[in-house]
């Protein structure tokens, strides 16, 4: 307990941050949908004589634009990129920076077992995760709600708004097993941005020249809002992806952690 | 009672060298001193002992237990100094001292004062504002709060003023008569003079010598060096105890063991422009025990 605790309060001030950020998208975005709700024709209109390809990238399937979801799940998109950049950049940093700042003699040395060490880091940054999106929900809801007169599907909204929560396991589980490959993590912030760039551009791809092939290759696509929409459900091919995504990466990260060498100071 | 018993421990990096073969027994209330140059394999003989490395062939115990399988078990009771401290960032002192006892489920509040008192330490200021110097009293408040068997530090005086070091020798030497264990290690053969009872001494992974200190001691080497003016023949240096016997520039320079005053009497009949009487360095003194080894 006494390990997760620290990490909480390691993560506090990231956790505040973060939290505001991806809210952040939501709040900067949404004031928008009234006008666009009332000249959705316009819109229509001109956003017909962009190329096809670039339309799609941006997953604007142009009528849903005119309805709250489909605003909604638009502007969300941005909320999971950033998402996916905390969950990653916790992921890579949880265990590696005892290592790259050199407390690992300090920890390592104590009474505690590692296994003891690996789960309660990890269940320190999924709670960080969790409050982030707590957060996030609570300032969604409230403000998708005073920006529509419509009737909110809410069982929707509560389903598109949760998949960040599982994108970012997803991205956390990646960046656990990125952690566990060097010998040491030198710097996290430029593996998060590109890694998780390098899933997003392959999400653009995969969007613009409907690609289904692609799809497997980026978590942004595995719970995708438009399909969720569109079908009222998650597309369960998707989600035994990520599960099984999650289930390996973290796997791998146990088994490489326990075996371990702590880099020498 | 062995309190550590290492047995054949050897340790690869890949392919590179960490220890070949070591085996050392370290008895109850001793304070021992590990001695050898720098990448010798100090570190890594005591960080597999904590279980932040692990070995790659042969065992070691710790309390009669298996550093591997009991490790969380045997840490209980270590306290370990690293070579270099680095804390937690934004962390003030007594936060990390409070982090660190809270792994033994003791209540230290008291020692935590007593200790950073006698270091003179301010329990309220950041760590990452201290100097190299307060980062090492941190580190060795933090090995020793929660009264270990077995304290265990690698380099620990680098860092710390004459003073300070002192008063941490005389920190150790009380641990000690209450019934700590020390194992100690140093590239510094005065500072182990001080305070091990017995050293061993490591080279290229291997373990050279162990030895009782006072025999150590007893070994009273001096290195000599004279500047002359004119160009002496270095067969008059040649005498028996002289070693190392080199001439360069009008400078001779041997190491000498024996009566001092024997080679004086001979230095004395030259005309010199300088002379220095050293202590040999640990590499010196280290190349002798090869010698004696072959």
């Amino acid at each position: 307990m006494n390990i997760f605790i620290h990490e909480m309060k390691m993560h506090r001030n990231s956790i505040v941050i973060w939290s505001i950020s991806i809210s952040a998208t939501i709040l900067l975005f949404i004031g928008v949908f009234p006008a666009m709700e009332k000249n959705i024709s316009n819109m229509v209109l001109m956003i017909e004589n962009f190329p096809k390809e670039f339309i799609k990238a941006f997953n604007v399937e142009i009528m849903l634009l005119g309805t709250v979801l489909g605003f909604y799940s638009f502007i969300f998109i941005y909320a999971t990129l950033l998402g996916s950049i905390q969950a990653m950049r916790y992921g890579l940093s949880v265990l590696s920076i005892e290592e790259r700042e050199k407390t690992a003699d300090f920890l390592i040395s104590k009474p505690v077992s590692r296994n003891k060490i690996i789960i309660s880091k990890i269940l320190a940054v999924i709670t960080s995760i969790l409050i982030t999106n707590i957060v996030f929900f609570i300032v969604s809801y409230l403000m998708v709600n005073k920006f529509t007169d419509s009737n909110l599907d809410n069982r929707l909204f509560v389903m598109i708004t949760l998949s960040l929560f599982f994108i970012q396991l997803v991205f956390m589980s990646i960046g656990l097993l990125i952690s566990m490959i060097p010998r040491k993590i030198k710097a996290v912030t430029p593996i998060s941005m590109g890694v998780v760039f390098g899933f997003f551009i392959i999400q653009l791809f995969s969007s613009a020249f409907e690609d289904k092939k692609l799809e497997y290759f980026t978590p942004f696509k595995y719970f995708d809002p438009e399909y969720i929409i569109k079908n009222q459900s998650y597309n369960m091919t998707y989600v035994l992806l990520a599960i099984g995504v999650v289930i390996v990466s973290l796997g791998f990260t146990y088994y490489r952690y326990m075996k371990k060498d702590m880099a020498q100071i | 009672m062995s309190i550590i018993e290492i047995n054949n421990l050897t340790k690869y990096y890949g392919k590179s060298r960490g220890i070949i073969d070591v085996s050392l027994e370290i008895e109850e209330g001793e304070i021992f001193g590990f001695i050898g140059p720098n990448g010798a394999g100090k570190s890594t003989t005591i960080r597999t002992l904590l279980s932040l490395i692990y070995p790659t062939s042969g065992s070691a115990t710790i309390f009669g237990k298996d550093i591997i399988k009991d490790g969380p078990e045997i840490r209980k009771d270590i306290g370990y100094l690293p070579s270099e401290v680095f804390y937690y960032e934004n962390m003030k002192v007594i936060d990390l001292l409070n982090y660190s006892c809270s792994f033994y489920k003791k209540d230290c509040t008291q020692r935590i004062k007593e200790l950073s008192d006698l270091m003179e330490l301010e329990l309220n200021r950041k760590i990452d504002d201290l100097s190299y110097g307060n980062k090492k009293k941190v580190g060795i408040i933090q090995g020793l709060v929660h009264k270990p068997k077995l304290i265990i530090l690698d380099e620990p005086t680098t860092g710390l003023d004459p003073l300070m070091q002192q008063r941490f020798f005389d920190l150790l030497k009380k641990e000690n008569e209450e019934g700590a264990t020390i194992l100690f290690s140093s590239h510094i053969l005065s500072e182990v003079q001080k305070l091990c009872n017995r050293v061993a001494i490591i080279k290229e992974g291997r373990i050279v010598k162990i030895e009782k200190i006072a025999t150590l001691k007893a070994t009273n080497y001096k290195k000599i060096r004279i500047e002359t003016k004119e160009k002496l023949s270095l067969d008059s240096f040649d005498l028996p105890g002289v070693k190392d016997l080199d001439d360069t520039d009008h400078v001779i320079s041997f190491l000498h063991n024996g009566d001092i005053n024997t080679i004086l009497k001979v230095i004395s009949k030259y005309k010199l422009n300088n002379l220095w009487i050293e202590e040999p360095t640990l590499e010196e003194i280290f190349m002798h025990y090869y010698e004696r080894e072959e």
